[in-house]
């Protein structure tokens, strides 16, 4: 038996460095459903795709989560900018322990928040088009958001809403 | 042994410890008009609206919809030709099936005049009326001749033999309701009254009477506004409104909420150019989209409200506002329905026009526009029976007695309020020692650190930028930037908002993010 154990030991070892080497690659991943498709690098593992998308950062266990809801007609034209303050009271209602500190406007019409907590802080950027709302929101520890946010960005760049009806 | 057993202890309940993180966002529980409802929710009750039978009623026809989407899918077809649609058509004999022959034709036609590419269907209405059933097929952004234009079907379908059939198709290119809409606002914009309807869709023939369009406009001018909200000294958001009683005005939520929004301050016009100042908010109901407001001056003309119902099918219908916020002008169109104060009509809308008046041939009022459907053939309208009662409470009432919520505190109460941020360092001395060298950054960058950390080898930094108003972030790095390339650091990635630089050692990201400044650095 003895004379084996060098052989297993470089057999693990081969095994060891191909998963590393697997896992040092950064290649990228699409996710796509009725709503919305987006495509992210491969630092993020899919976590669950029940009501849109949970991501979560395979070295800091920060989560990148994207949720739609589709609105009643009379929104249909209805602006984003003319909307968001109703939009942020819920979400705010439902965070209590999170602070407001930031907000901007993105080129893509998006619309940006930032919260904090007592050791987090949340990005959610709120996105409308036709009828269809897109809530993306991105947790993280503070030691990690800002490491991690080059990525979240990366991958929300890629982010199409697809309302309506698709026809042939 | 010891040792393993506890650190497998360990191990699993670090393992099984939920995640410290726990921002959710129920969608369930996003209300789009939720910071409408808690500032509504103080104005007193006496003047509040009963809406209780408001817009319960859902119109849905599954049937209806799966006609539009099957002829929508033809309509792309190249050549199209009478044989591509035959199924669809109503084919029986009389005078109806040479009419719809004569229709189809005509949009074939169109049709073949035009390349339109589109995968997909952004919305479908459907309107029942006693004529059958009309629905509307948006199409954002389809290619049109190889530009990008929105198009609208409209099918108008009559039932046969217990299926519906296609009586009368029409094609909305976003070039015809722009040439519609341009065509009025320069009657707006060289102060003349008399505007017109669309005629592309149209149920009965909208004849076009000057002198009968003047009387209506003359008798009615006083008892219209424009509402407009200012912001950095100009206009910003503008809409309609029209007197309930004198001195109290009827607009939209969703303009006033527009204002709250986004100006510093708000004023009425009248179509003699009397501007007056908004001093309470009496009443307000999100769901009707109305809100109802007191002016500092008891001024105006009130208008006469009829019932809804007193309408008849395809009738004609006028509106009077300002689309450009110039002047005052008439449109007419086409009724179609009305289903629980919810009224469709054949009138193209702007989103300025939410607020205004839909008039009869009499000059009586029955509904106000809404913006929940704009820049289409058709559009919707709130009936204004649910106001008859408010109008006759307010008429009994002494000006000075009427009572409301300040606009100002409305105003105070919309806005939302930053809270302070806190400040966040992680970093070790020695460790800081080494990375504040790459390119002098506390030398070159003049900005406030929010947040300094230090984790898997990875430096991170994040600057607020005060001055994000006026200048973008990314410009506050030129000596920064001129350092590292001294340096001997290249540029090897370079957008409008990150940069990404490298020399045989180190890499730096640049990125500005919600108005931050924020720098990555790693050991290559």
């Amino acid at each position: 038996m003895k004379k084996y154990i060098p052989y297993i030991i470089i057999v693990i070892l081969i095994i060891v460095s191909i998963v590393i080497l697997l896992n040092l690659k950064i290649s990228k991943k699409e996710y796509k459903n009725n709503y919305f498709s987006i495509t992210y690098d491969t630092t993020w593992k899919k976590v669950s795709n029940k009501d849109g998308l949970l991501l979560e950062h395979k070295k800091t266990k920060s989560t990148l989560t994207i949720k739609t809801k589709e609105l009643e007609d009379k929104y249909f034209s209805t602006k984003l900018s003319d909307r968001t303050e109703d939009i942020i009271y819920s979400i705010k209602e439902e965070n209590k322990s999170y602070k407001e500190i930031s907000s901007n406007t993105n080129d893509d019409g998006s619309i940006s928040y930032l919260f904090e907590s007592e050791d987090t802080n949340t990005l959610v950027r709120i996105y409308k088009q036709d009828n269809l709302l897109l809530i993306a929101y991105y947790e993280a520890k503070i030691e990690d958001f800002d490491a991690v946010l080059d990525s979240v960005d990366s991958a929300l760049n890629t982010l199409k809403l697809t309302p309506g009806i698709k026809i042939d | 042994m010891k040792k393993v057993i506890y650190t497998i202890i360990l191990f699993t309940i670090f393992m099984i410890t939920p995640n410290a993180l726990s921002f959710n966002i129920d969608m369930d529980k996003i209300n789009i008009s939720s910071s409408a409802d808690e500032l509504t929710k103080d104005l007193d009750n006496s003047y509040k609206i009963d809406t209780t039978s408001f817009g319960k009623k859902v119109v849905e026809d599954k049937k209806a919809e799966e006609i539009a989407i099957a002829l929508t899918k033809i309509a792309k077809t190249k050549n199209i030709s009478k044989d591509d649609i035959i199924d669809y058509m109503f084919v029986s004999g009389g005078a109806s099936a040479i009419a719809s022959s004569i229709l189809v034709d005509s949009y074939i036609g169109e049709l073949n005049n035009h390349d339109l590419s589109y995968d997909r269907i952004n919305n479908i209405r459907v309107i029942k009326s006693d004529e059958g059933i009309l629905t509307f097929v948006y199409i954002s952004n389809a290619l049109v001749d190889n530009k990008k234009e929105d198009i609208v079907f409209t099918y108008w379908l009559k039932e046969q033999n217990k299926t519906y059939k296609l009586y009368y198709p029409v094609v909305n290119l976003g070039e015809d309701l722009e040439a519609y809409f341009n065509s009025i606002t320069s009657v707006e914009l060289q102060g003349n009254i008399i505007g017109e309807s669309y005629n592309k869709v149209s149920l009965n023939n909208n004849s076009k009477d000057d002198q009968k369009l003047t009387t209506l406009f003359n008798n009615n001018k006083n008892k219209v506004v424009s509402i407009s909200g200012l912001k950095d000294g100009g206009v910003d958001t503008f809409g309609n409104g029209f007197f309930i009683r004198k001195g109290i005005i009827v607009t939209t939520w969703t303009l006033l909420e527009d204002i709250l929004n986004k100006d510093e301050y708000m004023y009425v016009n009248d179509s003699n150019n009397n501007t007056y100042q908004v001093d309470k908010v009496i009443a307000a109901d999100t769901k009707y989209n109305v809100v109802i407001l007191k002016l500092k001056e008891e001024v105006g003309e009130p208008v006469t409200l009829i019932n809804t119902d007193s309408l008849t099918k395809n009738e004609t219908i006028y509106t009077i506002n300002s689309k450009e916020n110039v002047g005052f002008l008439i449109n007419y169109g086409t009724y179609i329905n009305n289903n629980d104060g919810i009224i469709n009509n054949l009138l193209p809308l702007k989103k300025a026009d939410q607020g205004s008046i839909l008039l009869n041939s009499e000059g009586n009022v029955f509904g106000f526009n809404t913006s929940d459907n704009i820049n289409s053939p058709e559009s919707i309208a709130h009936s204004t029976d649910y106001l008859m009662s408010l109008q006759e409470k307010l008429n009994n009432l002494d000006f000075s007695s009427i009572t409301g919520e300040e606009i100002t505190n409305f105003k105070n109460n919309y806005y939302v309020t930053y809270d302070e941020e806190k400040k966040f360092n992680n970093v070790k001395d020695n460790i800081w020692d080494v990375y504040k060298k790459i390119g002098k950054l506390e030398d070159t960058i003049n900005l406030d650190i929010i947040k300094k950390s230090y984790k898997n080898n990875i430096l991170t930094i994040r600057y607020k930028n005060n001055y994000t108003d006026s200048l973008n972030t990314l410009y506050l790095l030129s000596d920064y930037i001129d350092e590292l390339e001294n340096e001997g650091y290249k540029c090897t990635y370079n957008s409008l908002n990150k940069y990404i630089y490298k020399n045989d050692k180190y890499k730096i990201i640049i990125k500005e993010n919600m108005n931050y400044l924020i720098i990555i650095m790693m050991e290559v």
